[in-house]
């Protein structure tokens, strides 16, 4: 629970709430704008002039839980760059946990925390973006270095925040985590160029997403803000059809071992049947037995014939057990060619195919008459039998479908990077 | 029959058996009457003024085990002092290196020290706050210094220290997170070194 005390702001005498412990070192006035220095009885030792409150979702005396840990925000900055633009860093306070940062950027947040560490490079003076820095073995890239001041302040803080004071500002990035190098400036001293000899201090940030803050810290919807493009700490976060990319390419790969699979299976399989039809054998029924072992494998005949041009021909293949048709499939080959003022040309083809299931194991017979075509004398025909034939056409398509999506996601993803990457390029391109 | 591998001593107020978790425990609370109790030798004597900590929340329980990073900490004294903004506690931490040091817990910043011999004391008047010195092979700068007064203790404490005691204390902060506190004690300097760890990676077993 938060123990909230009150005091009345030593220079105006408004009404001002107290939440944070007895190591906050500074009483921002939001009424006036005076900066009472906690530590030596709410003595104002700064002033604030002409400061407009900011927008901010979240205000002081606001509780929610941050990594199992809850948090009461006690104080508020705002910091403007030297390119205009703003944020809101919050101040949050646990009594056992101390004193944190939770930055509003943009409607993205950042729970940051000072690290006692040093990262490699400490300092970092040639900026080179995307260079590697380390925390530890952690790996960040570098992302921007900017300068910024404080333009506004509120409620209690750490340290004695003064108008106009500027902080020098790198950041790297290695989603959903960034490391942050600061320190921070007088006036006087930004403006003389002197900076380079204050206390460089490391944070540590993790990216909330602005609806779990929202929820954490019990944000009405009306007030809540909706996030501006990525932010550089985002990690990437897969929608609906990058999900299905996901699977696509889960899919795909394992549709891919099973076509290797099923091909290395089906390399040297044997038909069950292989015979030449002459012209009098499709005249007149000829019985060839065959064998079927399993029912419930796929049949396939593939049939061909060796001199068929510019005609077609159908013949008609009937299955008979112990004398009794139990199956009859009808095929028409049709070929046509030539040449023309574009070359040679060619149409329909000289094989066909015919899937089929028999009913049961057991042995069959096979016979092909002459249907008819468009010349009088049926050419012979090659007739082959397999059992166990894989349709691989509908896997092949499913396979497709499944590239597709993954690459979608890939897409997806690489928009997502380079929509964060966007803002600094553009720095840099400049 | 007691458990543990040091001396035995009974409570002088209740009788009840003291069992230590630390050889050279000087000060301790009785678990079974809560009498503040000194053990000289085989002597136990009443520690005359008494205190009540307050409960406040804390990440740390006595006699709990806690994990960071590879150490596991179970802090069995818990004293409390309060200076010119509020109150911290030092807690005296068995490690499971077998060593034991001073936890040192002040609204989420926390330090482990352990007392370490100085060839040379520095001068502590010198020593204002951003005032830089080298001392233990490494440059130190002066970020804190005050007077702190014993307000409470409670479990086994390796010193003796009794409510009102008063210290004059520096701290000094170092490079990667290292800290130095120099304490004046009854004209006595004592030296310890350690340093800052996060809270968060403190984890309750």
């Amino acid at each position: 629970m938060n123990d909230v005390r009150s005091i009345n702001c030593t220079q105006c005498g408004a009404p001002l709430e107290l939440h944070g412990g007895h190591r906050t070192r500074s009483l921002n006035c939001a009424y006036c704008g005076a900066v009472m220095d906690s530590h030596e009885g709410y003595k104002v030792v700064e002033q604030f002039h002409d400061t407009l409150r900011p927008h901010c979702p979240l205000h002081i005396g606001m509780q929610g839980v941050l990594k199992d840990v809850e948090f009461t925000i006690i104080g508020l900055i705002q910091y403007q760059t030297e390119e205009g633009d703003t944020w809101i860093d919050l101040q949050l306070y646990s009594p056992t946990h101390g004193y944190h940062w939770l930055s509003d950027e943009q409607g993205h947040f950042i729970f940051s925390r000072r690290v006692r560490d040093i990262p490699k490079p400490a300092h970092i003076s040639n900026f080179k973006l995307k260079a590697p820095v380390f925390l530890g073995k952690q790996r960040f890239y570098l992302y921007e270095q900017y300068r910024a001041k404080v333009q506004y302040v509120e409620g209690e803080l750490t340290w004695i925040a003064k108008q106009g004071n500027w902080l020098n500002i790198t950041e790297a990035t290695a989603p959903p985590v960034c490391l942050s190098y600061e320190n921070s400036v007088s006036e006087e001293d930004y403006y003389k160029g002197h900076d380079a000899h204050t206390e460089k201090e490391y944070y540590y940030g993790e990216y909330f997403f602005p609806n779990d803050i929202y929820q954490r810290f019990s944000v009405e919807k009306s007030a809540q803000d909706k996030p501006e493009g990525i932010h550089m700490a985002q990690p990437y976060q897969p929608g609906l059809t990058a999900a299905m990319g996901q699977v696509g390419g889960y899919f795909f790969w394992v549709g891919l071992l099973a076509l290797f699979v099923i091909l290395f299976m089906n390399a040297d399989e044997q038909p069950r049947l292989k015979y030449h039809f002459n012209q009098t054998e499709l005249s007149t029924p000829t019985l060839i037995p065959f064998k079927v072992e399993d029912p419930q494998k796929l049949l396939e005949f593939r049939i061909s014939v060796d001199r068929l041009t510019n005609h077609w021909v159908a013949y008609e293949m009937v299955v008979q057990k112990e004398e009794e048709n139990v199956l009859i499939v009808e095929k028409e080959i049709e070929f046509y060619e030539g040449r023309d003022s574009d070359g040679y040309w060619s149409e329909g083809s000289r094989e066909a195919r015919a899937l089929f299931k028999l009913p049961a194991a057991g042995e069959y017979s096979l016979s092909v008459l002459f249907d008819g075509g468009s010349q009088s004398t049926p050419p012979p025909l090659f007739v082959e039998l397999y059992e166990g034939v894989v349709v691989v056409r509908y896997f092949l398509l499913l396979m497709a479908l499944s590239l597709l999506f993954y690459m979608w996601k890939w897409f997806h993803r690489r928009s997502h990077e380079n929509r964060r990457w966007e803002p600094v390029t553009e720095d840099e391109d400049d | 029959m007691s458990t543990s591998p040091y001396p035995a001593y009974n409570c002088a107020a209740c009788g009840g058996p003291l069992t230590l978790k630390f050889r050279y425990t000087k000060i301790i609370t009785c678990p079974h009457c809560g009498a503040g109790l000194f053990l000289e030798d085989k002597a136990v004597k009443m520690r005359g003024l008494e205190s009540v900590m307050a409960d406040y929340p804390s990440l740390f329980s006595l006699y709990e085990n806690y994990a960071y990073k590879t150490q596991k900490l179970t802090p069995i004294g818990q004293v409390r002092f309060e200076y010119a903004h509020g109150f911290w506690d030092e807690w005296w931490t068995l490690m499971s290196s077998g060593e034991a040091c001073w936890m040192s817990v002040d609204e989420g910043d926390i330090a482990i020290e352990q007392l370490v011999t100085l060839d040379k004391m520095p001068f502590m008047p010198d020593l204002q706050v951003d005032v830089e010195i080298e001392l233990l092979g490494e440059s130190l700068r002066v970020t804190e210094r005050g007077s702190a007064q014993c307000i409470a203790l409670k479990g086994e404490i390796p010193e003796v220290i009794m409510i009102g005691d008063n210290f004059d204390y520096v701290h000094l902060s170092g490079a990667k997170g290292r800290l130095v506190t120099l304490e004046v004690q009854n004209g006595n300097l004592f030296a310890y070194e350690g340093q800052w760890i996060d809270p968060f990676e403190v984890k309750r077993l």
